[in-house]
């Protein structure tokens, strides 16, 4: 049976390494899931359920925080705002980098590889510099406050991004398909439109929603720039948050769960492309 | 096509105009103080601020004990995924979750579980002896910094973690496989064959996350909203209060400008690397 020299044995030892690792494997699981677990889970309880010591895990569903929430017009609005403005910004940054990706993936021209540079180096510059003088700017403008100005800024945070990744992807089609589709006459940009756009679909899918998720919870600039007019969804939500000095968990906990919601929709499409981009970006340094 | 570089000009007008522009102009600005010139006179106001060497270790300070914690943790959830090959799409989907979620988010969860009353963190440390009330997490000038640093980690290590993971599994097998004919253990694998090898993965995330954590301000305004008593006060808030509140915009500008030298001398190294890395 298990004499001393099991116990001493490498197969043991492999046992428990396993376990262990099966059982840290776990925790980080719960590390990672648990707070939005813990929001969704407040934001259907009952207002006493949520303050209660010990806390409630089984619990009869209640929607009651939701339907406060939708009353509220200012929360109704910001979600309005902050859908116009992704899906704008998105719409601009996919025409855009797919135009730029494209001309960076198949194309020579002069200023090529330290445009490309800049592109990149602009990202590691902190966005926070432009807020001095972008106020006065905007003001100015008359477009503080207003879609048009987030929709400018997102656009700009994201497209250095969005067109490396275009890039890749265009890279990924191979040159024959224009180059035979120019044969048979087609003019480049037919051919770009007509062949290689639709084999590019996913990047575009893809970009486009990575796009999408950034605008819809950016928080910084939509809280200095925004105000009555075009307030963001994560800034009311935060108001909210901030107003009520940490007592009606409940409403907080619904609005918080309905602002991740169409990042996490989204992002549960796009988690495949969403690692290979970053991998990609990261071996290439 | 004749002017491929077309393509590209929509993207660099935009670039230029929205980013280049503002910062150029921020820079040029804070030298002067409401259409007057006034040199470096910003500058030397903000050498003599006391709020600005708070913000200025505070920002220091979470940026460097943040980017450790996730550096580890994401390394260590990193090797650990690594070994996993059944339902790798799944976990790795799963493991985003924070990052998707961003600050916004991530700081309402952690100030929401830390509360000192009703946050379940402090039910379950009432299991190890504090009864509910006594811990206040952000409450206390101490304890404050610590909460924001973990909440900003639970946000960032799945960032750290892919790039780590993604390096890990592009690692070559031969090292390894020439090691074990040796004998080595796993520890001298892991530190004379791994950490060589996932260096510029390392790098990479290691900076990244410098970069980004200097300049953070959504979690921690959401869970402290800089204090108490400015002990999570960072230099993004500095440069919020001044612009918003008090409306000094030369000196907001003159706020931004330094922390765009330090964002600078950070991420240097990648930039020299990257451009390398392009030119070939």
């Amino acid at each position: 049976m298990m004499g001393r020299d099991f116990y001493m044995s490498s197969k043991f030892k492999k046992r428990c390494i396993s376990w262990t690792l099966n059982i840290l494997f776990v925790l980080v699981f719960i590390w990672v899931l648990f707070p939005i677990f813990w929001i969704v889970m407040t934001s259907l309880k009952t207002r006493i359920e949520t303050f209660s010591v010990p806390p409630v895990w089984v619990f009869m569903l209640t929607l009651e925080h939701y339907k406060v929430l939708f009353t509220i017009s200012s929360f109704l609005k910001s979600f309005a705002n902050s859908a116009i403005i992704a899906l704008l910004s998105t719409a601009v940054i996919v025409f855009f980098s797919a135009l730029a990706g494209y001309a960076y993936s198949r194309f020579d021209f002069p200023l090529k590889k330290s445009s490309a540079f800049f592109l990149l180096a602009v990202r590691m510059f902190p966005p926070v510099v432009i807020v001095p003088s972008m106020f006065g700017i905007s003001k100015w403008l008359n477009i503080y406050d207003h879609h048009f100005l987030m929709i400018l800024l997102y656009s700009s945070f994201t497209i250095s991004f969005s067109v490396w990744m275009m890039k890749a992807f265009f890279d990924e089609v191979s040159i024959e398909m224009e180059e035979a589709a120019m044969v048979d006459g087609y003019t480049r940009m037919k051919a770009f439109r007509r062949v290689v756009l639709p084999l590019v679909a996913p990047g575009l899918v893809a970009t486009s929603i990575f796009t999408f998720i950034l605008s819809w919870n950016e928080f910084f600039f939509a809280f200095m720039f925004t105000s009555e007019r075009a307030k963001t969804a994560p800034v009311e939500l935060v108001a909210i948050v901030l107003k009520e000095t940490g007592v009606e968990w409940g409403i907080m906990s619904a609005g918080a769960s309905l602002v991740m919601l169409p990042a996490l929709i989204f992002s549960w499409f796009i988690q495949k492309h969403l690692v290979k981009g970053l991998a990609v970006g990261s071996i290439k340094g | 096509m004749k002017r491929p570089w077309l393509l590209v000009l929509p993207s660099f007008i935009l670039l230029v105009i929205v980013l280049l522009g503002p910062e150029l102009h921020g820079v040029y600005i804070s030298f002067f103080r409401d259409k007057e010139f006034v040199g470096l006179r910003n500058y030397q106001n903000l050498l003599k601020e006391a709020d600005f060497y708070f913000t200025l270790w505070n920002s220091f300070l979470f940026t460097f004990l943040s980017v450790g914690l996730e550096l580890v943790l994401g390394f260590g959830i990193a090797l650990l995924l690594d070994r996993k090959t059944r339902g790798k799409r799944i976990t790795r989907s799963l493991a985003i979750v924070p990052f998707i979620v961003t600050p916004v988010i991530g700081g309402f969860a952690w100030k929401m579980m830390l509360d000192t009353n009703y946050g379940i963190l402090n039910y379950f440390l009432t299991f190890f002896g504090f009864p509910m009330g006594t811990i206040e997490w952000l409450s206390s000038p101490n304890l404050a910094m610590l909460a924001v640093i973990v909440a900003d980690a639970w946000v960032n290590t799945p960032f750290v973690t892919l790039i780590l993971l993604a390096g890990l599994q592009a690692l070559p097998q031969s090292p390894y496989e020439a090691a074990k004919v040796d004998g080595a253990s796993y520890w001298f694998t892991f530190k004379r064959i791994t950490i060589p090898l996932l260096m510029p993965a390392i790098l990479v995330a290691v900076i990244f996350r410098l970069v980004f954590a200097f300049r953070e301000f959504t979690t921690i305004w959401v869970m402290t909203q800089g204090g108490p008593l400015n002990s999570t006060y960072v230099l993004a808030m500095y440069l919020y209060k001044n612009m918003f509140l008090f409306f000094k915009d030369n000196y907001s500008a003159a706020i931004g400008v330094i922390m765009l030298i330090l964002t600078f001398l950070i991420s240097v190294p990648l930039m020299v690397k990257m451009y390398a890395e392009i030119k070939s």
